[in-house]
């Protein structure tokens, strides 16, 4: 009786060692709205079957993203905000950092656009029309790319959002569009979620096109000199594979709701 | 990777240092769930104390259903009611979603069973003849309730203690009902899921510190009050 | 009929109660007069708390006919009525959690007295039980028979016309009772009511009036010791005795 038992135990504890050994998976943190997109469950699943590796995604917000590759507990990092991506790399957190494709960000806002800004030539102008008018504005409020993005906007256009009609929600993109769409609110998105969010918010697409509005992505492997535990080889079979012709082409080919969402930096 | 030590130093140096932004959050806190578990409190009480005294068709029934309530989590009873309050949904015309009146409905909703269910075990508990002196003394029947409610005052303090407990601690419907606007419905759980998705762990802990303090007084508070009612008892 | 009785108070006619499929009480008859002191005994389960509990107006009975000073009145009328004019004793009274003196105040703050008559109606309920000493006592640090006292006390101070006492001295000692049986003496002759229940017959401290058996549901009456006089009026039924 014992000896079966502990023939089991043995059994099991072999078993789970074996898979511990097996699967040592690649983790990457990225944003929400990235993962949202749906783009990475094209690309992952062909990185898996030409290189067998695979990834785990953690998608957290830019900030919480970026606190991970620093800490070591990720060993690749796939976000948007520029400025950040800098500084992570500056620090010696990141390394091997490639700009491999961007989208763009849109303004959206209620049906009936009670500041006008449809039409208007710039998001400056867009982003004056709503202050003035003290429609509601529906930030971020949470330090994410978009969130960091939206900031320089309103810097850029020389206005200080605050105020009652400056509502900062700190919750994710698509909890901001439901609620801009409760409140009768504009905001700022981006594309691939508010391609995912269209049909389900009483919301309309009101500016677009400036070239402020380009959303480049990175991807950054962790500094192995920082954290040697993590898995820099991994990591950088999956940048190059991003960067390599294969990837960039299902970047340009992938569609969502029927439009094309990225643009690759990459392809030449 | 930065310490906790060096996270939590940060957090009572915040704390302490009164952090404007840090203690509207507590303040919002507070003043949603304790107007939450004064809506709550009556008619939970006097739930459970029609359920605890009087036999009624269905009473077996709805005590079951309070008890099994007692295992909803808080994001669902968020959903159905962000179902209801949305501007499509049956009472969008009030445009209550994203203000602090959600939040306290959300709440209610999920205090609600706790309470019923806690007050009603004490009251059953409770002494039927204390009832029966009440009204043979010639009280009305709602001063022998009250008397009733004197008589159970641990347990039912108990009840709105463990109700205040689950309501203040809770993020999921607060976070759904309320939408975590600054200044408005951003609350301590709340603060802290958008702390912890920002990385900023310090300010998460202060306000983790917080909800510690917060428990272990209630915590301590029960065990005082429940402790004299086994002295008297 | 006894020429000189008084007016029975309240008759109650054809009162039955039952639980389920079991029938408690059948056809009950009874006549209550003023400073009746009633013994009414029955084994354990014969219904006698019952009784007293319909009684009191605390418990609906299924059948029972009310006549109040000649009135008939239904149940829903009753049971008020019931409540106000007579208190019913738990066989181990309930205390509330508070002191001695609120607890015999009870019943009084509900009748919205001024509170110099409460403070002077209740200091004489502290005078009737001897109990001067422990007004600010909580009750729940007083003995077996100092409860017995303060609960005869709180219903004492409302002046009901009849009290329901259940088994009041079954579980006290020998001082004890003998301090309750006079208490209830004096009861009779403040011209207050009482019904007092016993398993056993031998109550000799007690200036009893009549002496109500209860068995199988029904009523019958029983004599007195001898030397005791009878003041009884009972019926069962449509035989009457």
């Amino acid at each position: 009786m014992y000896k079966k038992l502990r023939l089991l135990i043995s059994l099991c504890l072999l078993w789970s060692l074996a898979l511990a050994a097996l699967a040592a998976p690649l983790r990457m943190a990225t944003t929400t709205s990235t993962q949202n997109s749906g783009l990475l469950d094209i690309l992952l699943p062909a990185f898996q079957k030409q290189t067998g590796i695979e990834v785990h995604v953690i998608a957290v917000g830019t900030g919480k993203a970026l606190k991970m590759g620093r800490d070591g507990d990720v060993d690749v990092v796939m976000v948007h905000a520029v400025a950040a991506e800098e500084k992570f790399v500056a620090d010696g957190f990141g390394t091997d950092r490639i700009q491999f494709m961007y989208n763009d960000f849109v303004i959206v806002g209620p049906n009936s656009d009670p500041a006008a800004i449809k039409g208007a030539q710039s998001v400056a102008e867009a982003l004056q029309k709503i202050s003035t008018s003290q429609a509601r504005f529906i930030s971020r409020g949470d330090d994410s790319g978009t969130h960091k993005k939206e900031q320089e906007l309103w810097k850029a256009a020389n206005i200080q959002p605050e105020g009652s009609w400056y509502i900062e929600a700190g919750q994710g993109m698509g909890k901001v569009l439901q609620m801009a769409s409760e409140l009768d609110g504009y905001s700022l998105t981006d594309r691939g979620t508010w391609l995912a969010y269209k049909g389900k918010v009483e919301l309309s697409l009101l500016n677009e096109g400036d070239n402020k509005l380009s959303n480049p992505y990175g991807v950054i492997a962790v500094n192995p000199a920082k954290h040697p535990e993590t898995n820099y080889a991994d990591a950088m079979k999956l940048i190059d594979w991003i960067g390599s012709p294969t990837g960039q082409e299902l970047i340009r080919d992938y569609r969502l709701h029927g439009e094309p969402l990225f643009i690759p930096l990459l392809l030449k | 990777m930065e310490s906790l030590s060096a996270a939590s130093y940060q957090a009572l140096y915040l704390l302490f240092t009164g952090d404007s932004a840090l203690w509207t959050i507590i303040g919002i806190s507070f003043s949603v769930s304790v107007r939450a578990l004064l809506y709550a409190a009556p008619f939970g009480i006097l739930t459970a104390f029609l359920l605890a005294y009087f036999s009624f068709p269905g009473r077996r029934l709805l005590v079951s259903v309070f008890n099994t309530a007692l295992s909803i989590p808080a994001v669902v009873v968020g959903l159905t009611l962000y179902i209801l309050l949305s501007k499509a949904g049956p009472l969008g015309d009030w445009r209550l979603l994203f203000t602090q009146d959600a939040m306290i409905l959300g709440q209610i909703f999920l205090c609600f069973p706790l309470l019923v269910a806690m007050a009603h075990s004490a009251l059953q508990a409770s002494d039927r003849r204390a009832w029966e002196t009440a009204l043979t003394l010639g009280a009305s029947p709602l001063r022998a309730l009250l008397t009733i409610l004197h008589e159970t005052r641990f347990g039912l303090i108990g009840a709105l203690v463990a109700s205040f407990g689950r309501i203040i601690a809770e993020v999921g419907s607060s976070m759904m009902l309320g939408g975590n606007i600054l200044n408005y419905t951003r609350n301590i759980p709340t603060a802290i899921a958008l702390e912890t998705s920002k990385g900023s762990f310090a300010e998460g802990i202060a306000l983790g510190l917080v909800l510690l303090s917060l428990a272990l007084f209630l915590n301590i508070l029960l065990g005082q009050v429940q402790g004299k009612g086994e002295v008297i008892q | 009929m006894i020429p000189d009785t008084p007016q029975p108070w309240l008759k109650l006619e054809r009162l039955s109660f039952s639980r389920g499929e079991r029938t408690i009480l059948k056809d009950i008859s009874l006549d209550l007069r003023a400073g009746e002191l009633t013994l009414l005994t029955g084994q354990n389960g014969s219904g006698k708390t019952t009784l007293l509990r319909i009684l009191a107006g605390l418990l609906k009975p299924h059948q029972a006919g009310f006549q109040f000073a000649g009135n008939r009145r239904k149940w829903r009328q009753s049971y008020r009525f019931l409540r106000e004019q007579i208190c019913y004793l738990h066989q181990h009274p309930y205390l509330f959690d508070c002191s001695v003196y609120d607890n015999i105040a009870y019943g009084l703050k509900r009748k919205k007295l001024s509170r110099q008559v409460i403070t002077t109606r209740v200091g004489e309920a502290l005078e009737l039980i001897s109990l001067e000493h422990l007004a600010q006592r909580n009750c729940h640090e007083l003995s077996g028979g100092e409860k017995q006292r303060v609960a005869i006390a709180r219903a004492w101070v409302l002046s009901p016309r009849l009290m329901l006492l259940d088994e009041p001295v079954s579980n006290l000692d020998k001082r004890s009772r003998g301090i309750c049986y006079d208490l209830i003496n004096r009861l009779q002759q403040q011209q207050i009511g009482v019904i007092y229940t016993s398993h056993e017959p031998q109550v000799g401290w007690l200036n009893l009036s009549r002496h109500i058996h209860l068995y199988g549901g029904e009523l019958t009456m029983k004599p007195l010791q001898p030397e005791k006089p009878t003041v009884v009026e009972l019926h069962k039924g449509t035989t009457g005795l």
